[in-house]
């Protein structure tokens, strides 16, 4: 963004400093705000297209024990339909139309994916720092990858990204040179070379 | 990425988060979380004048902007497009508070900013400049800090607030006449 300084003022430009000094924000601000984006409720008209339930093959493996509880429980439903003339018929649920005349027409999808992504948030204190990336496995160790954000002036590096469950090991890359572990994290084993900072991911229940 | 000087309303890599989360990934909408509220906080905390408020806007217009993401038409300038999202949402907060409210909290402002090395030397002074600032005109306010503050051209704000450029300059500039003379009557 290019300074405009036309119309320049000195006491303005000062005054105009002071309010340009970062405010900083809840540390649980993006947790707050993606903790409200759920459920996710996906536009119709940008879901990836997926092969329709009723089309696709299903296989299902079933213990010797529930394979008779399920044979009970389907004799009793089909009593129920027998000797109950109130009772809606299976059969009546099915619409008679064929299959290429059924419009579905949901009005949303809501979604909860226990293996989904999750906004993981870093944080590195570094003062006098002039640039800080995370790296890790989850970005090949490639420090151009997740470029960290300074957020105050006391040397407060953040930086949120989305991770699937699973463990990662990861650095903090101060001024292109160093490379320095998490204090607030547990350590992976030295056994071999030195230790990274270790991220675990739970799987949403 | 370190501190730019002014609102990043365009990043080249804003349209394919856009597309990440329109495709069901909603953890990717983090990124754009985290990629524009640093910037927005500090407008919106200069804005309404106190911490809270500002987070509530700036959160709220994170969900909207989320909620109305298929509408977004150019996922290139995202972050242009969030940002009227939450010009909106202060001139709403600033309207519901109305005149019922001018008092500034003190300190509150002074004290996230809590990191200089003699932070009593300045506190008195930052203080004046959010009191003076939050007595002007919620227009006259809005155009100083996207001109001043968050350094925008005439056209990038006329683009962003929908005000005519004409009518931009002459906000702005009572803006500057009205702060210069409540600051001066504090240093005199």
């Amino acid at each position: 963004m290019m300074r405009h300084d036309d119309d320049f003022d000195p006491f303005i430009a000062g005054i105009a400093r002071e309010l340009r000094r970062p405010v900083a924000l809840d540390a649980r601000f993006d947790e707050r705000v993606m903790t409200a984006l759920e459920p996710r409720v996906i536009p119709l008209n940008v879901m990836r297209p997926r092969r329709a339930w009723y089309r696709r093959t299903f296989s299902l493996t079933i213990s010797q024990a529930a394979g008779l509880a399920a044979a009970a429980a389907l004799v009793g439903v089909v009593a129920m339909n027998v000797t109950s003339p109130s009772a809606p018929s299976v059969a009546a649920a099915v619409d008679p139309r064929p299959e290429s005349e059924l419009v579905l027409q949901p009005v949303a999808v809501v979604t909860r994916n226990a293996n989904a992504a999750t906004p993981q948030q870093f944080i590195m204190i570094a003062p006098g720092a002039t640039s800080v990336s995370l790296v890790g496995d989850f970005s090949d160790w490639d420090a151009s990858r997740f470029q960290m954000e300074q957020v105050s002036e006391d040397g407060a590096w953040s930086i949120t990204i989305p991770l699937t469950p699973g463990r990662y090991e990861y650095q903090f890359e101060v001024d292109g040179a160093q490379r320095v572990n998490d204090p607030t994290r547990p350590q992976s084993s030295s056994d071999f070379g030195s230790p990274n900072s270790v991220i675990t991911v739970e799987r949403r229940n | 990425m370190a501190i730019s000087q002014g609102l990043p309303v365009e990043n080249d890599g804003d349209a394919e988060t856009v597309a990440q989360v329109l495709a069901g990934d909603a953890a990717a909408y983090a990124v754009l979380v985290g990629r524009y509220r640093v910037q927005f906080a500090r407008y919106a905390t200069r804005m309404l004048g106190n911490r809270e408020d500002a987070e509530e806007a700036l959160q709220d217009a994170f969900l909207r902007a989320y909620r109305s993401l298929a509408k977004c038409e150019d996922p290139a300038r995202f972050g242009s497009w969030l940002f009227r999202i939450l010009a909106n949402r202060c001139r709403t907060a600033g309207t519901r508070r109305g005149r019922r409210e001018r008092t500034f909290v003190r300190d509150e402002v002074a004290l996230l900013d809590a990191s200089e090395e003699h932070p009593e030397d300045r506190d008195a002074w930052r203080e004046e400049i959010q009191r003076a600032l939050l007595s002007l005109e919620e227009d006259q306010r809005e155009a100083f800090l996207l001109k001043h503050v968050e350094e925008l051209g005439y056209e990038e704000i006329a683009e962003l607030t929908g005000v005519g450029v004409s009518a931009l300059k002459m906000r702005v500039k009572r803006a500057c006449e009205r702060l210069r003379v409540l600051l001066h009557e504090v240093q005199g």
